[in-house]
């Protein structure tokens, strides 16, 4: 977080390390589609045109439901994420953060949080005519109330 | 090698996706307590099937 408010970057180690991370987490709590779906991704974003990636992604997204229905929902949401990274609206630590959170968890839920920690920093920022945000503050805001939530 | 998402540092959105981003996953959340018991189904019909 202090990278991101500092420069509006992340180093890449952070991001995939914590990526990397939740994936082993999350297949340990057998949450091997999502798993798979996020590696499948990370390796679709190299295929060109733009076409073929989004065909490539939305196809495996699907199968990756179907395969595991229990974890559908986690799986349109790595697709999501990926689709906004890839039309360039969210940046690439940002999702890699996001997809980390999400299988860590395992429960979408979290994103709740996080969505709304972002919304009040958007309003916060539009009111000071600020254009452009540090969208990890709300990743760690929103995941740090999510499991302080949790205990209560 | 797929290295251009892994390579992506970027951490910055604008305001406007952040309040969007809010909405979408509020809407998202409203419909899923609605529907989510349906869409639950659906797959699992869909992965029976298959």
């Amino acid at each position: 977080m202090v990278y991101d408010l500092r420069n509006h970057q992340i180093p890449t180690p952070l991001t995939v390390g914590g990526m990397v991370g939740a994936g082993v987490y999350a297949l340990f709590n057998g949450l091997w589609a999502p798993v798979l779906l996020m590696i499948a991704l990370t390796h679709v974003s190299d295929f060109n045109p733009r076409e073929k990636r989004l065909a490539f992604a939305l196809t495996l997204s699907a199968f990756s439901a179907i395969f595991q229905p229990a974890t559908a929902l986690i799986c349109a949401l790595i697709l999501g994420f990926w689709v906004l990274w890839e039309f360039g609206i969210l940046g690439g630590a940002d999702v890699k953060l996001l997809i980390a959170a999400t299988l860590v968890f395992g429960n979408p839920i979290v994103l709740i949080p996080i969505a709304v920690s972002g919304g009040i920093q958007g309003v916060i920022a539009s009111l000071q005519k600020k254009r452009e945000i540090p969208f990890v503050a709300s990743i760690f805001c929103g995941t740090l109330l999510f499991v302080v939530y949790s205990y209560f | 090698m797929a290295l251009r998402f892994l390579k992506d540092y970027r951490g910055i959105e604008s305001t406007e996706v952040a309040l969007i981003i809010a909405v979408v996953v509020l809407v998202a959340y409203g419909a899923y307590r609605l529907l989510g018991q349906n869409i639950a189904a659906i797959v699992t019909d869909i992965a029976g099937k298959i």
